[in-house]
């Protein structure tokens, strides 16, 4: 069978053939339907991210996290069935206590695997096999291909939750009790950007997303779709709005630092994006605000099982309350054939691209 | 059998088979009475003129929808080339269940289909002076007798209703029932019939190809004729619609009132959980043990009672999961049970007034208290810790003098020369004796009500004096007639978990290790009740100590939270979650052999303590930890 794997160190990706894999009993055998490209399977085509590693005993490592698949073979018993679609999780426990009650994304210590980036072989190939415990089941099937966006949405859910927690320090909600009079800037308009601004504008913010480039007038027209408004910052002369929230899914320290400076008292800034380049200094003055202000700075990873059940649940209601616009943000739907040099550089006007594997 | 997501409002309740169909219909102002007592309601389809039930064999789903207190199923009949989709509710307010039916075309081809709905009441749980009865005025079936009615009928989108009916006798007489009279695609219109009566009513419409049509079925309930003929004759498709969509989001908000932090399925039992237990509260304040009727088949009786010590312990679980106000309603009801003299029965109907007994009041030619005190106890420290919860001893007033007072004054009173309880009968109800459990929790009790503490730290000395065995490094699971029994018994948790001794106390530390050791069951997992137990033993095998239960895995679960062994936590958490049926439904107890469900499933206090365990996880561990770098996913610069 086909799966796209890199060699670790290396630059590059290939399609290679490898074993069909065996289900042993307990196991679910899966047949792997979609799976989508991100910015972390770009750094790892690119030898560019130090924390991948190979599972043991392989140099090489299959990639591919963001995935839906459907049951092809399953103990009698278990709760899913032959046919359930199913998205699998990342991230699989140590042995911290976070982990021990089901809370990897909360990992402590850094001992864990996630499947297609450390340790653990990814869903980029035609079949797999997996724990039930780490899949999570597609209710609404009528989702099709958009249930790919699980994953990197279940990041986003568990963003919010973490906001939501950190932002009860302080009475921050207007005076009808909404949150309908606070403004959020998103810097980065990819599909992480667009994804914040549908969860933040479902809960009644006041939704402003920016971003370097917008050919075409793509991403302003999305971004009109959901109700948000869109600017272009093609460098930092052009200041960012005054904000209660904002959000960097970008990964630059020169436009997290901006954004921070540009909070409201009592603002929290939410950091999600991240790149192995570039530096911005932190002056003096920039703490003093940072106390004086009360600003949080958030940084927050990955999503525990709930969140992936959450995020399947907004996927539902998205595509209704936002029509045609998660399907637009998948710009390019190709085969593994044609995957690794779409894996080694992103195309122009791409906002993400899906792997079809069936 | 285990019922599968229950649904309910306090006054109906209906619970489903594994062919999610319902077999138990509770219905009355305190849903006290189970109107069909196991038999199922079926459910069926004929396409195109090939008919079949839609049972197990075709059900690929069956769960909560969501969050919410609404049961989805999906049916994939093989080789009819259609799929159905059941979304069922109670509604909130009114006295309704209902079913919104998706039959979905996946031939390609233009179809024509009827759905077939079976109404198996036994009103007031007998078959005997029913009626069936088509009233062409509403196009509905009505049934009843006495004081209870029920209108089933069904409505499409284009406000068409049904199309075909039949009424008829069933199991009698040699009649199987009226559900045979579906299997040839058309019903009889036979439209009465008295004595054991069953029916069945049919709906009908056409297919466009891939296209999918949608009815809603439904069974309004009433006190007479008027108000079930108003209530059902008000259903058309835009109310039902509202009824579905205020029942949903009610559900999603009320089960929103407290989140855990705990990943993997432990969020979706936690909330499965609530769930189940609300539907096993009732309007008057009753907490019914189980709402599975299974047992009456064997027994002649049942779980569908309020034992105060389950009742207690649900009640403390809602207030601990943020449902203060739910619980409240139970304290009422014990309230209104509590004897004059101050301790309460073995057990209650629904609605209070007191229920079947096994307990004695004669042994061996003594008159004896046919109680069981831990019982009384358990609610005094229940409403206790309900207050402390809150912070706010305004909530006691109600209660203070007619059930803590009262129960206080009693508890105090109803102990030995040596400052330990009388005998009563161990929360097992099996024994007759002064029991660990017991001294536990009338030691909580009194400990709460604090001006009855000297009493409370009397009773702890000389629990520790005549229970602790230094031979043999244990307590004593009861002292009954004088000697003490020494019999490995979970119920021992009680003694930390309940803060008769500290949990680290070494004596304590020494008897849990004997406890995991002994019941700790080999192979499949799950700490067994005690050494020797007989109670629905599946075989003689002297390597088994009895079946494992669910309860007493979660008490030592939330023991090694208390001493921080949080593997060993974990261990007894996973354990109970993977036991858990379709939809969360946690049985009583579970086959040491196979792994599958045994006795009353679901059970309140099983699900009870899982909430417990779980928020006392959530609080013991709660903080943020430290992150690490990773894979953020981000969208690049």
């Amino acid at each position: 069978m086909r799966a796209i794997s890199i060699k670790v160190g290396t630059p590059g990706a290939s399609l290679v053939e490898v074993p069909e894999p065996q289900r042993r009993k307990g196991e679910v055998l899966l047949r792997t339907l979609y799976t989508g490209i991100c910015g972390t399977d770009r750094g790892l085509v690119g030898n560019q991210l130090s924390f991948v590693r190979p599972p043991p005993g392989s140099a090489s490592l299959v990639i591919g996290h963001e995935a839906l698949a459907r049951v092809e073979d399953i103990d009698p018993g278990i709760k899913l069935r032959k046919g359930s679609l199913v998205v699998p999780m990342v991230r699989r426990p140590g042995k911290c206590l976070n982990c021990l009650i089901g809370r990897q994304d909360n990992c402590s210590d850094g001992d864990f695997v996630e499947a297609g980036i450390r340790g653990l072989d990814g869903f980029m190939r035609d079949y797999f096999t997996d724990d039930p415990t780490y899949l999570v089941r597609v209710e609404d099937e009528s989702l099709g291909m958009l249930a790919v966006l699980t994953e990197p949405l279940k990041n986003i859910v568990k963003a919010y939750d973490v906001y939501d927690l950190v932002s009860r320090r302080a009475i921050t909600n207007c005076r009808d009790g909404s949150r309908s009079c606070l403004t959020v800037t998103i810097a980065g308009a990819g599909p992480i950007g667009m994804l914040f601004a549908m969860m933040f504008n479902s809960v009644g913010m006041d939704v402003k997303i920016f971003s370097r480039h917008d050919p075409n007038g793509t991403l302003s027209e999305m971004a009109s779709k959901i109700g948000a408004e869109y600017f272009l910052r093609e460098d930092r002369s052009k200041p960012i709005p005054p904000s209660d929230v904002f959000v960097e899914t970008s990964g630059s320290p020169n436009v997290a630092l901006d954004g921070i400076r540009a909070l409201r008292p009592n603002g929290v800034a939410i950091l999600f994006g991240t790149a192995p380049s570039g530096s911005e200094p932190v002056s003096g003055q920039d703490v003093i605000d940072i106390v004086e202000r009360n600003i949080t700075v958030i940084g927050t990873v990955d999503g525990a099982k709930e969140h992936y059940i959450r995020a399947l649940s907004y996927l539902s209601s998205w595509k209704d309350s936002y029509p045609g616009v998660l399907k637009s943000m998948i710009t390019a739907i190709v085969s593994p054939e044609e995957a690794p040099p779409i894996l080694a550089e992103k195309p122009r006007g791409e906002i993400k691209s899906v792997i079809k594997w069936e | 059998m285990v019922r599968y997501t229950p649904l309910g409002n306090g006054r109906v309740i209906v619970a489903f088979d594994p062919n999610h169909w319902v077999v138990d219909f509770y219905y009355s102002k305190a849903a006290r009475d189970n109107h069909s007592v196991g038999h199922p309601f079926m459910f069926g389809i004929s396409v195109d003129g090939r008919f079949r039930w839609l049972d197990g064999s075709t059900l690929r789903e069956m769960d909560y929808a969501g969050d919410t207190m609404v049961s989805r199923a999906l049916y994939a009949p093989e080789g009819m080339g259609v799929e159905v989709v059941t979304k069922d509710f109670v509604d909130l307010l009114e006295d309704v269940y209902a079913r919104l039916v998706t039959v979905r075309d996946l031939s390609g081809s233009k179809r024509n289909f009827s759905a077939f709905m079976h109404q198996n009441f036994y009103i007031y749980g007998n078959d005997i002076g029913d009626t069936g009865i088509y009233d062409p005025t509403l196009n509905a079936v009505i049934h009843y007798k006495g004081a209870r009615y029920f209108l089933a009928s069904a409505i499409g989108e284009d406000g068409r209703g049904i199309d075909q009916y039949a009424v008829g006798i069933k199991e009698h007489g040699g009649l199987a029932g009226t559900w045979k009279d579906a299997e040839d695609g058309r019903l009889s219109m036979n439209p009465v019939a008295n004595g054991s009566v069953d029916s069945v009513i049919g709906y009908s419409a056409e297919l466009e190809p891939h296209g999918s049509k949608s009815f809603f079925y439904f069974v309004a309930c009433g006190p007479d004729m008027r108000s079930v003929a108003s209530l059902g004759g008000s259903l058309n498709w835009s109310r039902l619609v509202s009824m579905l969509r205020r029942t949903s989001n009610y559900w999603d908000y009320w089960s929103s009132r407290r989140s855990i932090r705990l990943g993997g399925d432990y969020p979706y039992l936690f909330k499965r959980s609530l769930f189940i237990l609300a539907t096993h509260l009732n309007a008057a304040g009753g907490i019914a043990a189980s709402l599975d009727s299974d047992q009456l088949k064997v027994n002649r009786d049942g779980y569908y009672y309020v034992w105060p010590r389950d009742g207690a312990i649900a009640a403390y679980a809602l207030s601990m999961a943020g449902h203060s106000s739910t619980a409240m309603r139970f304290f009422d009801l014990m309230n209104y049970s509590i004897s004059d003299e101050g301790y309460l029965h073995h057990k209650y109907y629904v609605d209070g007034k007191l229920a079947s007994t096994w307990l004695p009041m004669v042994i061996r030619g003594r008159t004896i208290m046919n109680i069981q005190e831990d019982e009384t106890a358990l609610v005094v420290w229940s409403l206790g810790e309900y207050v402390r919860r809150r912070n706010d001893v305004a909530l006691l007033a109600p209660y203070y003098e007619g059930l803590v007072v009262k129960a206080a004054d009693f508890m105090s009173g109803f102990v030995g020369d040596d400052g330990l309880p009388r005998e009563s009968y161990d929360l097992w109800e099996e024994r007759y004796g002064i029991h660990a459990h017991t001294v536990a929790a009338v030691y909580a009790a009194l400990e709460s009500a604090s001006r009855y503490r000297s009493a409370a730290s009397r009773m702890r000395g000389a629990f520790v004096d005549r229970f602790y065995s230094k031979d043999l490094g244990r307590f004593a699971r009861a002292i009954i007639d004088g000697r003490p029994d020494f019999t490995l018994d979970s119920a021992l948790l009680a003694v930390p978990l309940m803060g008769l001794l500290d949990p680290s106390d070494p004596r304590v530390s020494s008897t849990v290790d004997q406890l995991r050791s002994r019941l700790w069951i080999r192979g499949i997992g799950g700490l067994a009740r005690y050494e020797g137990d007989q109670y629905m033993r599946v075989k003689e095998d002297p390597s088994i100590p009895g079946n494992p239960w669910v309860i007493t895995t979660l008490w030592l679960a939330r023991y090694y939270l208390r001493v921080g062994d949080v593997p060993r936590a974990m261990e007894a958490m996973r354990w109970v979650s993977s036991h858990a049926q379709g939809s969360g439904v946690l049985s009583e107890q579970v086959n040491p052999y196979d792994g599958s469900p045994l006795s009353a499933s679901p059970l309140a206090w099983a699900h009870a303590e899982l909430l417990i365990t779980a928020v006392e996880m959530d609080e013991r561990l709660s903080g943020f930890p430290q992150g690490v770098s990773s894979a953020a996913c981000g969208d690049g610069p």
